[in-house]
């Protein structure tokens, strides 16, 4: 942004973190799978875990490997314990050979051989085990040794020397190389109390131990030799003593503890320990009756020598056993600490494996639901809606998977909505298409086109445009058939001023006819009045003569009605003869029907008669007559019935040429009452006609005058006529200027199609 | 019994209407696309008319309008049916002269309240 900000704000410092891409932390990480960061989440873990197992495995290979060198350091005791052992008796023998008494040569050669042999073992230990750095410790044991026993063998060295010289050896060379040992090869420092109790013997306690009985023996030895206990001697020798009690002492303290940490190995030590007591007890008790008893030493070097020996053999015995029991200690601690480490990588083995079959199998239920959702959400990308996701966890995928889901159905119904909507819209643009083709129809003027009327909302904007276009259309008609009507009214209009002018000129000539007329008529007046005077006087005679006709009229009317009178008196005589024809007609009729009824059993009683034979042939007979003498009578009587016929017939002609008769008199009454009604009127009208010409004579004059005036009045007229003329003239250019008018109307209107 | 002419394009429309009303005692003149409606009218005057708006050939409101333009049957009242229910199509059948206004689609009661109105 580079417009100015009116208020002042505080700079932003732009290194600030909100200003800072969120990107750029998960830059990274972002570019990772999420079952490569649930992978990479494990490994990491494991990576501690591993260095912690490592750890405990190279502690626990420390530990092998200490017991190890421990052992290693074990392996050197033996033939130490054997070099000391006949070093010590060599320095014995020794002493005692050197001090003059040659029964300890033997002693000498084969204590000289032992330990050259035990010194041979040493050199081989060294070299093929661990060197623990005595290579020169051991190799100037080796030169000292052979120095020692070659000045021994040739003599060159007192008794006294002898023992110094060995002693030195012993106590710098072999002991020393077995502290050495036993610090060097970690004996020193065991961990287990059984071991250490039992190391403990072996580097520090039974060397000694065997030392001092060693010097207490070779004190004895040159005391025996020299016959007798100087103080100096007596005071070591006590002392010797006493130190070896004290180490005995402690020996079976640490056997003891030894004992009670391994129940295994308690038996065997307590075994060693109490021999152990037994030996140095019993020595002790030797030379406090041999030797520290006043009265001289009775006994022989050779005896305390021997008597020491096996005291100390035993304990070098003792020193092997106990070498065994801890070198088997040691490797049983190896196996052990072995089988443990095994044990361990096991089971953490089984564990991390275990551990990653959760882990895959949760890193699993992880990925696999959002791999389906990333699916299912890239097809929407592409446009596929049809896939919903399938994943119905419980937890934020499961949530996100249901929303997801909701915004596809949301997606879909909005694109079918949009499809809908392009549909109406494109409907609708159609419709509009069509419409814009019938208003341009419209404009064009044919006003009969209507567009559609349509669903949608286009269709009420048809129809008012249908609308406008009717009433235009009905209005135009109207004004169509107005001008139409203009123009005719205008050329009737013309029409008509032409006979209007044509009839003024008429009418001038006829006013000129008219004053000549009202002269003529002024004569025929005056000749009228003197004819009125002539016509009252006939009618005074027509009057006189119609009434002597009424008279002849009345007396002629009374005659008739006489004649009247007797007619119709014959005529009901004759009506009354009729009906007496008709009386007699009926009874004829009766005897008729009796001479039919007669016949008619004279019929059956000849049939019956004809039945009954001989009797009934008279009978026959007399029904015979009787059947002719109804015949004859319904003869008779047929000739009366046509006789009465023909009286009827007379009569009825009678009776109508009578009312014939009658009808004529009746008309001649008519005729006459009318006649004397005329003759009435006659009068009347005479009378009323001599009163006219009276009133025709007297008006006959009054008219004269008003003639004249009249004859000024059609004078007028011609003037006025004239007028009318021009005003008809002026009328007849407007009425043709309005005809022109109509004329362009319907021209302009002719364009515009109009409804019927 | 009160008649009732209905004009509509649909013949099933039309069954569907005269079955109502006929439930309902009315006497029913059904006119399929307001043709011969004016014949009807005067043959046999109906005493309201329902009217449906979009038809082909003439459409609902042209028939409105002639309606009102003839004298025999100007003052028939005519209620318009049809499926165009906007604000601004009511108000126009109304302008053009029709009483009232059913949008469809439409219920049996609607259409028979909106009748006894008028009739």
């Amino acid at each position: 942004m580079t417009t100015a900000d009116p208020s002042p704000r505080p700079v932003r410092d732009p290194s600030s973190t909100q200003s800072m891409p969120k990107s750029a932390s998960g830059g990274l990480l972002g570019n990772l799978q999420i079952g490569t960061k649930l992978a990479l989440n494990t490994a990491l873990l494991l990576v501690p875990l591993g260095v912690v197992v490592g750890l405990v495995v190279s502690q626990q290979n420390q530990d092998i490997r200490f017991a190890q060198t421990e052992r290693g350091g074990v392996t050197y005791l033996v033939p130490l314990s054997n070099l000391l052992q006949n070093v010590q008796k060599h320095r014995g023998a020794s002493s005692g050979l050197l001090g003059g008494n040659a029964s300890f040569k033997q002693t000498v050669t084969d204590s000289a051989a032992a330990a050259s042999t035990a010194l041979t073992q040493l050199e081989a230990v060294s070299k093929s085990g661990d060197n623990f750095a005595l290579s020169a410790d051991i190799a100037k044991l080796r030169s000292d040794w052979e120095a020692l026993k070659g000045d021994v063998d040739k003599g060159n060295i007192t008794a006294a020397q002898s023992f110094t010289l060995h002693t030195s050896l012993i106590s710098e060379g072999v002991l020393g190389i077995i502290s050495k040992v036993g610090n060097r090869s970690n004996l020193i420092l065991d961990p287990s109390l059984d071991s250490y109790y039992t190391m403990n013997p072996l580097i520090n306690i039974l060397p000694n131990l065997a030392e001092q009985i060693g010097q207490a023996r070779g004190t004895t030895v040159r005391i025996a030799g020299a016959k007798k206990l100087t103080s100096e001697d007596n005071v070591n020798l006590q002392l010797l003593l006493r130190q070896a009690s004290t180490r005995l002492e402690d020996l079976q303290r640490n056997f003891g503890f030894a004992g009670d940490a391994n129940p295994a190995v308690k038996a065997q030590l307590e075994a060693a320990s109490k021999q152990a007591e037994l030996d140095v007890n019993g020595l002790i008790s030797l030379y406090n009756t041999q030797v520290f008893q006043s009265g001289g030493i009775k006994s022989s070097a050779q005896s305390l020598f021997a008597a020491a020996t096996g005291p100390l053999d035993n304990l070098f015995k003792l020193y092997n056993q106990t070498s065994g029991v801890l070198d088997k200690l040691l490797q049983d601690r190896v196996s052990s600490l072995q089988r443990n480490q095994l044990l361990t990588l096991a089971f953490v083995l089984a564990a991390i494996l275990l551990a990653l079959l959760v882990v895959a199998l949760i890193a699993r239920s992880i990925t696999r639901p959002v791999r389906q959702l990333v699916n299912v959400v890239g097809r929407v990308g592409r446009g596929d809606l049809s896939q919903q996701a399938t994943v119905s966890t419980n937890d934020e995928i499961g949530t996100l998977a249901r929303q997801v889901n909701s915004s596809i159905d949301l997606l879909r119904e909005t694109g079918r909505r949009n499809v809908e909507e392009l549909e109406r819209s494109k409907q609708l643009q159609s419709n509009i298409g069509e419409f814009l083709g019938v208003t341009m129809d419209i404009s064009g003027g044919d006003l009969t086109k209507r567009g559609k009327v349509t669903e949608d909302v286009l269709g009420n904007v048809v129809d008012s445009i249908n609308v406008m276009a009717e009433e235009l259309g009905y209005t135009l008609k109207d004004v169509r058939s107005v001008a139409k009507q203009v123009g005719n009214g205008s050329s009737s209009v013309l029409t008509s001023t032409q006979s209007i002018t044509s009839s003024a000129e008429n009418t001038a000539l006829a006013t000129a006819q008219v004053a000549q007329d009202v002269r003529d008529v002024s004569q025929s007046i005056s000749r009228m009045a003197s004819d009125a005077t002539e016509a009252s006087e006939a009618a005074q005679e027509a009057l006189e003569a119609a009434s002597l006709g009424q008279q002849a009229v009345d007396s002629t009317l009374t005659g008739m009605q006489s004649i009247r009178r007797e007619v119709q008196s014959i005529s009901k005589r004759i009506k009354s003869l009729g009906d007496r024809s008709l009386e007699i007609s009926e009874i004829v009729d009766t005897i008729s029907r009796i001479s039919a009824q007669t016949n008619l059993l004279a019929l059956n009683a000849a049939i019956e008669a004809s039945g009954a034979g001989a009797a009934g042939s008279r009978f026959a007979v007399v029904a015979d007559e009787v059947r002719k003498l109804a015949e004859s009578s319904s003869q008779a009587t047929g000739r009366i019935a046509g006789l009465i016929k023909t009286v009827q017939n007379e009569v009825t002609e009678v009776v109508a040429s009578v009312e014939d008769g009658t009808r004529e008199v009746e008309e001649g009454y008519r005729v006459a009452s009318v006649a004397g009604e005329r003759l009435r009127e006659l009068s009347t009208i005479a009378q009323i006609s001599a009163r006219f010409a009276q009133q025709i004579s007297s008006g006959a004059t009054e008219q004269v005058a008003g003639v004249a005036r009249v004859g000024e009045a059609v004078g007028r007229i011609a003037q006025a006529t004239e007028l009318a003329k021009i005003s008809v003239l002026e009328g007849k250019s407007e009425a043709e200027k309005l005809q022109t008018l109509a004329g362009q109307l319907n021209e302009n209107l002719a364009r515009f199609q109009l409804p019927a | 019994m009160p008649r009732v002419m209905i004009i509509d394009d649909s013949t099933a429309e039309l069954k569907m209407m005269e079955s109502i009303l006929i439930s309902k005692s009315y006497a029913v003149t059904p006119v399929l696309n307001g043709e011969g409606a004016e014949e009807q009218i005067a043959t046999n005057r109906p005493d309201i008319i329902l009217l449906d708006v979009v038809m082909p050939g003439r459409n609902g409101y042209e028939i409105l309008r002639a309606l009102k333009r003839n004298p025999t049957s100007k003052d028939i009242p005519v209620i318009m049916v049809s499926s165009k229910g906007e604000d601004t199509d009511i108000a126009w059948g109304k302008r053009q002269g029709a009483v009232d206004y059913v949008t469809k689609p439409y219920t049996a009661e609607t259409v028979l309240s909106t009748l006894k109105k008028y009739v």
